[in-house]
């Protein structure tokens, strides 16, 4: 999973996760990939360790765990583009 | 002049009682001296896996497994996280989030099963002495020292208290197992209270408590659980004592509990209250005991050895019940103690030097301990991190079992020490709002 990681892709994956697992489903479609996660309290402290969890088992990526800053965490955009960035980090 | 006996073991709980079924398998003439009568209530119900070698190595095994204690397979984490989002029509959001490891996932050096027990300590800690009784031990029961004089080079005049009398026995050297009553720490004035950890604990017993309902999976439901409440450095622990049976206790800082005014029930179910199910299930439960304070029990002694004396178990060292490791140090320091205490008996030299070996052996493996419990109230999400993350997990449930008495120093604690370092410098770091108020020192601990 960690060859041709697009960016784009990974952005659609984490959004369906943080939909369900975080969002109840999110029916009224209101997550963006720019929403402000953290701002709005959709993410905490726990939440990112179960979504440290789901990018290591279905995305093969380790994010080393001082990365989970504000800055990366802000939106889906942001975690999809430190994804792209640790993977291409450790290789493949 | 011949001593009474080669060696006095002040104490009859699980460390007093296993040092002497080492001394007396080695044919050395020792002498218990316990001051409550046993059976008697005790804190500190659950085990961990490294007490089996032990238990294993004293023969004392067989009568364990005949009493018929629940058997442990491993530990659960709960928490409980609900968040309201106020903004932009999200709905209230919450989940359930658990952790849990199970002992069956790694091999440890002489544990010959995939679990250990959870126990009533009353009958726990009577099979030992029993045991050791058996094994050659002189036992006396509701005898309590009063202090050890050791003005007579050749040998120490341990004073005890039987009834309305004193009563002196001499011995060769004496091994302090007197748990948290301290005696020689006391005594010799070398007991220091712990700068850092400073928790309190009430507890009690519920029978008919539904421990499946508190369980994420139901092969989880004899677990150890330990519960968070979404209150800084406070927990809860599940313990099942029997099949009806459990122990639940409320941890936390002693302000905390000073605060209620003693009020120990108001406390419990004030602090239960946190986690709703938990205070649900517990409501639909007997309470079939008083509820029991246990405080001041984070301590560590100067010197753990001196000429003639060597202090074991928590007579030595505790720092906080969160893993468990109460008994397995108890059982460690004295198998560990009584090698030295053996040689030293064979020597014909008691003299402080002749233990060093246990010194620096305990001394690092509860520095070891005291760094990954301090690093849990710090950080307890980066706890439960490292414990789902596949490239730690083996090397926490090493220090869960208890495993940490070989020279190995733990993987898992090096990198959480860097990891937290970085959250503690980082501000932005979304863990940085979840530190803990127990901090360690930086420096390692003297003692």
């Amino acid at each position: 999973m960690r060859e041709g990681l697009a960016e784009d892709a990974v952005v659609t994956v984490v959004t369906g996760f943080v939909r369900e697992k975080f969002l109840s489903g999110d029916p009224d479609g209101e997550l963006r990939e720019d929403t402000n996660l953290l701002q709005l309290g959709i993410l905490d402290s726990l939440n990112t360790a179960v979504l440290m969890t789901f990018i290591r088992d279905e995305l093969d990526v380790a994010i080393p765990l001082e990365m989970i800053s504000a800055a990366n965490f802000k939106s889906v955009r942001a975690i999809a583009s430190m994804i792209c960035s640790s993977a291409v980090a450790t290789g493949v | 002049m011949q001593a009474d006996f080669d060696v006095a073991v002040i104490g009859g709980g699980p460390a007093g009682s296993t040092a002497a079924s080492y001394l007396a398998a080695a044919g050395m003439s020792v002498a218990v001296f316990e001051s409550e009568m046993f059976p008697r209530p005790h804190v500190g119900e659950s085990l961990v896996p490294a007490t089996t070698p032990v238990l294993l190595e004293i023969g004392a095994m067989e009568k364990i497994d005949a009493a018929g204690f629940p058997r442990k397979y491993g530990a659960s984490w709960t928490s409980e996280q609900s968040v309201n989002v106020p903004l932009n029509g999200f709905r209230g959001l919450s989940h359930d989030w658990s952790a849990e490891v199970q002992f069956v996932e790694r091999d440890q050096a002489g544990v010959d099963r995939d679990y250990t027990y959870h126990v009533d300590r009353g009958k726990f800690d009577l099979i030992l002495l029993k045991h050791a009784e058996q094994v050659g031990a002189s036992v006396f029961t509701g005898v309590r020292v009063l202090g050890v004089n050791f003005d007579d080079p050749e040998q120490v005049t341990v004073n005890c208290r039987m009834g309305s009398r004193q009563v002196d026995f001499t011995a060769k050297m004496v091994i302090d197992a007197s748990g948290r009553h301290t005696t020689l720490g006391k005594q010799l004035k070398m007991k220091v209270p712990d700068p850092v950890f400073n928790q309190y604990a009430v507890h009690t017993w519920f029978e008919g408590l539904d421990r499946g309902a508190l369980a994420p999976n139901a092969d989880q439901a004899d677990h150890i659980f330990v519960h968070f409440l979404p209150i800084k450095d406070t927990w809860v622990w599940q313990i099942p004592i029997t099949d009806t049976i459990t122990s639940v206790g409320v941890v936390t800082q002693k302000e905390r509990f000073a605060a209620s005014a003693g009020d120990r029930e108001q406390f419990f179910w004030d602090f239960v209250g946190s986690r709703p199910e938990l205070r649900d299930a517990l409501k639909n439960a007997t309470r079939v005991r008083e509820f029991k304070a246990e405080g001041d029990y984070s301590y560590a002694m100067r010197q753990i050895c001196g000429d003639r004396f060597v202090l074991i178990g928590d007579a030595a060292r505790f720092v906080d019940p969160i893993f468990s490791s109460g008994v397995s140090v108890a059982l460690n320091s004295a198998r560990i103690a009584c090698k030295d205490v053996i040689a030293a008996h064979k020597a014909g030299d008691y003299s402080k030097d002749r233990f060093a070996t246990y010194e620096t052996k305990l001394r690092k493996a509860v520095r070891n301990w005291y760094e990954f419990i301090s690093i849990y109230y710090r950080l307890n999400v980066l706890f439960m991190a490292f414990v789902q993350d596949p490239r730690y997990r083996i090397d926490v449930l090493k220090m869960l079992q208890g495993d940490v008495y070989d020279d190995q120093d733990p993987k898992a604690l090096q990198a959480m020490k860097d990891i937290l370092t970085a959250v503690e410098n980082d501000p932005e770091h979304l863990w940085h709002p979840y530190l803990g108020t127990l901090r360690a020192p930086t420096a390692a601990p003297s003692f």
